[in-house]
């Protein structure tokens, strides 16, 4: 209770509420433009925290971080383009919807599931943070590898109607994961003796061209000019039945963000994919998904702004950082000379409390600036389609190039757009695809790892019990996908369900 | 059946590149067990058998009759449209160090207004002017990225 009043007077005496509202504002911005990932939009605030208050500073990072998160989706369900790589699960479903004309609809349930993941991501690290820090401390190597094949094996029940080429578009991911240097010996793989290429191929170029620059080049390519989707949309917040409705998704969302957020290179990608299958999974309106299901929206949206908290966790108690917006955070405190751990909590307690304040303001400020912001860009995705085009391919050359001042990731993303292109004609699906670039590298590193801890005996697996649990997960997961898609099939095939819903 | 075996076969010659390349990757003295090659050679692996796993599949399916009858579409003419929007991208690539950031996106956004159908006109140069403008503005002066060219103009 006195830490609850500390906060409340820190509120009162100083400008957090502003430099909170300041955060969020700017986060949205960051997020809702393509390539301006939640850490860019972080990274080019950092110099401008130099100066300020280091309790201030922190709040004006943490809270661009949680609009970053909500603002990804924006793009995702007006233009096909994942503003953040947490947004990519939100397409799916928000771009399916916006199609429809229910553009308006498909915002408000993901600003209305944003909050509520928001806080309750708040509540979490305000609970949890010490427990489950201890969790996330235990993980090694051969869980995080383990993390990582579960994150890989949502891969069978995203594969559409083809499982081959679900499968397909995965390998194609892990090998597009192992360009650049070999994470144990540093030896150079696949670069073509491109000194761009030494670090990698980014996700977000991946992204920005597989769902960006190919539904450029579908738009471009359909047989009648389509006209512009969403006309005279308006910001639709959810009503009672669907609130209620609602209430499954965001609570799975909330959960797997909870999860996912505490554990170090998990993030709010693997939780957004995730808490989409697992509604998918417990939906009555399975047949919705992929076709503009609310619920297929709601359920990443709460769980990547859910993450946007619970990232704090291994952040503020160990120093820990679990993505890189994660990563900026720790060295703005550093840069203040903050040390994190349990120090952080003893000596420099109106810090943290100031952060917890400062992120009950952003959190609520988020459905304000949210609903204020979001008419401006149903204004926007309603301009005539030739504009709208033009500027959507604008908008990816500069904020692809501004990611590492290259034009070489411009010319990958445009290649990465003819593959998405490709992959499109021939029915082969972007998931997979994007879930083999995002963890490829997590589970190759730490396979590797674990296997010079151990010299080359894969028990090590079995004998660690988190990644023992989290492998028969997902062995759990593969069977029982499995097991539902031939059964759907098997309905297909006797004609008692038409093919396309199996 | 003929777009599924296409399909098997360029994953089947993306296999063979992928492993052609992945064992000529150096060997290091630091290397593991594994080594840098190794996954990628069971990814090639992987990559094959699902390409010929496909290929019987559409055989088979072809065998069965079973060909699913898709929207006619003039393949041709949505590869050649497609391609018109990569080809304004790459010229904007080829372009943007020599005239600058600025005179460049002018060019692409007239470029793609025209191509999405919009008639010449003053009003697309001035929507154009404007577009590459603000983009200026926001990217190269208020997030102070230095964009390419000089001055990223």
């Amino acid at each position: 209770m006195e830490a609850v009043f500390q906060g409340l007077g820190l509120l009162v005496t100083t400008p957090i509420v502003f430099v909170a509202m300041a955060g969020v504002g700017w986060g949205i911005l960051g997020g809702a433009l393509p390539g301006i990932s939640p850490s860019i939009a972080m990274a080019l605030l950092l110099p401008l925290t130099y100066g300020m208050d280091p309790g201030l500073a922190i709040v004006l990072l943490a809270s661009t971080y949680v609009g970053a998160e909500y603002g990804g989706s924006i793009p995702a369900i007006l233009i096909n383009t994942p503003g953040t790589n947490a947004a990519a699960a939100t397409v799916l479903d928000g771009y399916e919807m916006q199609r429809q004309g229910r553009g308006g609809e498909a915002l408000g349930i993901s600003l209305y599931s944003g909050v509520i993941g928001a806080f309750f991501g708040l509540m979490m690290l305000i609970l949890l943070s010490e427990p489950l820090a201890e969790v996330a401390l235990a993980f090694t190597p051969m869980a995080y590898c383990a993390l990582g094949v579960l994150g890989l094996s949502v891969i069978v029940s995203l594969s559409g109607n083809s499982l081959m080429k679900g499968l397909g578009a995965a390998v194609l991911g892990l090998m597009v994961a192992t360009v650049g240097s070999d994470p144990i010996s540093g030896v150079s793989r696949f670069t073509f003796g491109q000194p761009e290429l030494l670090d990698g191929i980014a996700p977000i170029i991946v992204m920005v061209g597989l769902f960006a620059v190919s539904e450029l080049l579908r738009q471009a390519s359909a047989p009648a000019w389509e006209k512009p989707t969403g006309t005279g949309t308006q910001l639709k917040l959810p009503d009672g039945p669907m609130r209620r409705r609602l209430v499954k998704p965001q609570l799975l969302g909330s959960a797997i963000g909870t999860v996912e957020g505490v554990m170090p290179g998990a993030g709010g990608t693997i939780a957004s994919f995730m808490s989409y299958n697992e509604a998918r999974r417990w939906s009555r309106h399975k047949g919705e998904f992929g076709k503009g299901s609310p619920e297929g929206v709601a359920a990443p949206e709460t769980a990547n702004n859910t993450v946007a908290s619970t990232a704090l966790v291994p952040v503020l108690s160990f120093g820990i950082p679990g993505s890189n917006s994660a990563a900026i955070l720790l060295g703005g405190l550093l840069v203040h000379g903050l040390l994190p751990g349990p120090r952080l909590f003893m000596e420099n307690g109106d810090v943290v409390i100031g952060l917890y304040a400062g992120l009950f303001v952003a959190t609520l400020s988020l459905l304000v600036l949210g609903m204020l912001i979001l008419p401006v860009c149903l204004w926007l995705v309603n301009r005539p389609k030739a504009y709208l085009m033009a500027f959507i391919y604008a908008l990816i050359f500069s904020g692809i190039y501004s990611i590492d001042n290259s034009l070489f990731d411009l010319g990958l993303v445009l290649g990465a757009g003819a593959v998405g292109f490709l992959m499109r004609l021939t029915g082969f699906p972007f998931l997979p695809a994007v879930l083999g670039v995002v963890l490829g590298y997590l589970v190759e590193s730490n396979y590797r790892r674990s296997l010079v801890l151990s010299g080359g005996d894969h028990a090590i697996f079995w004998e660690d019990p988190i990644a023992f649990g989290l492998l028969i997960v997902a062995t759990l997961f593969i069977i029982g996908s499995l097991g539902t898609r031939s059964w759907l099939g098997w309905r297909a095939l006797r004609g008692n369900t038409p093919p396309e819903s199996a | 059946m003929a777009r599924d075996l296409v399909c098997s076969v360029v994953l089947l010659v993306a296999a063979a590149g992928y492993y052609y390349l992945a064992s000529g990757i150096a060997s290091s003295a630091l290397a593991d067990e594994v080594g840098a090659a190794g996954l990628p050679t069971i990814y090639a692996f992987a990559l094959g058998s699902i390409g010929l796993i496909m290929a019987l599949q559409a055989v088979v399916k072809g065998l069965l009759n079973r060909v699913e009858v898709g929207e006619a579409v003039d393949l041709g003419l949505m590869l050649r449209r497609a391609g018109g929007v990569l080809g304004i991208g790459i010229g904007y690539l080829l372009i943007v160090s020599v005239v600058g950031y600025m005179i460049a996106l002018v060019i692409v956004l007239a470029a793609m207004l025209i191509y999405f159908g919009e008639r010449a006109s003053g009003r697309i140069a001035l929507a154009a002017i404007v577009g590459a403008g603000l983009f200026w503005v926001l990217f190269d002066r208020l997030l102070g990225i230095p964009m390419p060219g000089i001055w990223g103009l």
